[in-house]
Formats: structure tokens, C-alpha cells, sequence
């Protein structure tokens, strides 16, 4: 049954899941679980919140298969989903942190720490701490064009944002990454 | 380096520039060591945000999505349970009332009384104007 599942097309795999199999769907999430991590991980840094967004994204995707029309990209589609799906998440995070710093103004938690020991820290993770200095407009940018490797044209068209701005972020946020990592450079 | 040139080094890796400032910025690179060194910390810049490219969540998450999708389903199916029960429940309430409002309405219990039912008399039913006459 799975077999048979993995040899189907998107198209036919995303018929079947209109018609409610559940299985034929999870075919679907295991083929663009990677794209979605990226994007998500990307945004979030690795951890639960963003496994949950991971899962909500493609709750959402089921959730909308009757509307979806099938000239645009699953990938680009979800990676839309996963993308709004983060930025709340940050928005999310950042109401959290204003709330407990209005009731315990020493709490400075969450915000990563850049200055610091960097042998302790693997490659991926001084990525990751110079990811969360970024604006979620620009980790956004990154995130698409230099994680995912979309081209300039398909992360303005997911972002819904004008191609010129998406270089405007892409160049201030890999300036502000290279001033953060500069510390690190040894540890590349 | 001027500001305009390091914009278009930046530039260069994403968006095709134009001959001029193509011929700009390889002539800076051709002449200063420090842009050199500023297009490599940028290529590895890249290179590492390229290599988050393989992350995943956590173990058995195709599953854990199939679970969630499969118990909105049931709750689904328990939502409407849930409503009938109400509305079943809802009901049985009402006609208890009724049939209370009625027995205190007659002097006796009887299910008749109970539910409502009358039974007219034969001498009620011939008081009765006959509807042609």
C-alpha cells in the first residue's frame, strides 16, 4: 500500500487526499517535510515550537486541499503556509518576552547571546543564534533565498513582496550577519 | 571599499548586474586584497546558511501529523455526538414540562392528562355546530 502510495504522482496522491485518505496525505508530508523543516527551522531554530509549526502547516494544507488550485507549486504553497505560520510565531515570542520583561525587568531571556566562547558552538547552531538577531523580515528573506535556495523572483512571490525589496533585505540582512559572525570567523 | 561598491558585491551574488557595474566590482577585486577578503567572508557566509538546508524535525513527524489529522477527524465525529446528545437531552426536558404543565392544568394523572390527548364527549361532539348547516 505505502509502495503504491510513493509511486503516485503529486496530482494523484493530492486527489486522494480531497477524497479524505489520510494515508495518501501523509505521502504528501513526508515528500515536502524537508522544504517545510527548512523554512521552519530556518525561521524558528530547531526545537519543539517549531516541530508544532511544522505539524500546523500541514494540518493547514489538509485543511485547505478543496481550495487549493493545482497550477500553483505545493512546495511554494506550503512554504507560504510555513512561512506566515513562523512569522506568528515570532510575533508570538516577542508579546511573551515584552510580558514577562514588564513583569520582571531583569528576565533578558530568549534574546541569543553573540558575544562569547564560540569553540563551544557547532557551525550550524552560531548560524542559528545570528539567525535570531535578524528582523523576522529579513530572516524571512534569508531563509528563503540562502537556506532554500529560491531564486530572488520566487521569495518575492511567496513573500507577496516586490523583487527589489527582497535584494534590499537580502543585502542589510547579510551585512548585519556578517558583523554578528565576525566574532565567530574562526569557528568556520 | 566604498559603501556602493560592497552593495554591489552583495548584489552580485543574487541579481545580475548591469556590464558597468559588473566591470566595477571586478575590477575592485582585482585591485584590493581587503574586497577579495570581503567576497570570501560573504561566499562563506552563504555556504553556511546553505548547509542548514538539511534540517528535519523531530523523529516521526509524518505520523505525528497523520495522528493529529486523524483525531480532528474524531472530534469531529464527536462534536456532532455531543450536539445530538444536547439535542436529544434538550427535548426530554421540554416534554417533561409540558406534560407537568398539563397534568396541573386537569384534575387528574392520567397519560391522557399527561400528554394532552382529549377525548370529547358525545354530548360535546353533538353541541358542536355542524359546519354546513
Amino acid at each position: 500500500m505505502d509502495q503504491d502510495l510513493k509511486r503516485q504522482t503529486d496530482e494523484e496522491l493530492l486527489r486522494i487526499s480531497r477524497d479524505g485518505d489520510v494515508a495518501a496525505f501523509g505521502e504528501l508530508v513526508r515528500r515536502y517535510e524537508a522544504k517545510v523543516a527548512a523554512t521552519v527551522v530556518g525561521m524558528l531554530g530547531r526545537g519543539n515550537e517549531a516541530d508544532d509549526v511544522g505539524q500546523e502547516t500541514f494540518i493547514r494544507f489538509y485543511n485547505a486541499l478543496k481550495s487549493f488550485r493545482e497550477e500553483a507549486a505545493i512546495g511554494t504553497y506550503v512554504t507560504r503556509i510555513a512561512i506566515n505560520l513562523s512569522l506568528n510565531e515570532l510575533r508570538r515570542r516577542k508579546r511573551r518576552r515584552l510580558f514577562f520583561r514588564a513583569i520582571d525587568p531583569d528576565n533578558e531571556a530568549e534574546e541569543p547571546a553573540v558575544e562569547g566562547n564560540s569553540e563551544h558552538f557547532e557551525k550550524r547552531e552560531i548560524i542559528e543564534r545570528a539567525m535570531k538577531t535578524l528582523n523576522p523580515k529579513f530572516r524571512a528573506v534569508v531563509t528563503l533565498r540562502l537556506i532554500e535556495g529560491y531564486s530572488t523572483e520566487e521569495t518575492a512571490n511567496i513573500l507577496r513582496i516586490p523583487v527589489g525589496t527582497v535584494l534590499s533585505r537580502l543585502m542589510r540582512a547579510q551585512k548585519k550577519l556578517q558583523t554578528v559572525l565576525h566574532n565567530y570567523k574562526e569557528g568556520f | 571599499m566604498g559603501r556602493s561598491l560592497y552593495n554591489l558585491l552583495v548584489r552580485s551574488f543574487d541579481s545580475r548586474l548591469s556590464d558597468k557595474d559588473r566591470r566595477r566590482v571586478d575590477s575592485a577585486l582585482a585591485a584590493s586584497e581587503k574586497f577579495r577578503a570581503t567576497e570570501e567572508d560573504l561566499k562563506i557566509l552563504r555556504s553556511a546558511l546553505r548547509s542548514k538546508r538539511g534540517s528535519t524535525f523531530n523523529a516521526f513527524f509524518v505520523e505525528r501529523v497523520i495522528e493529529r489529522l486523524r483525531n480532528s477527524r474524531q472530534s469531529v465525529d464527536e462534536y456532532f455526538v455531543s450536539v445530538f446528545r444536547d439535542l436529544v437531552a434538550g427535548a426530554a426536558v421540554l416534554v417533561i414540562l409540558l406534560s407537568a404543565y398539563n397534568i396541573s392544568r386537569t384534575n387528574g394523572f392520567t397519560l391522557e392528562s399527561a400528554f394532552g390527548i382529549h377525548h370529547p364527549s358525545l354530548d360535546q361532539i353533538l353541541t358542536l355546530e355542524a359546519p354546513f348547516e
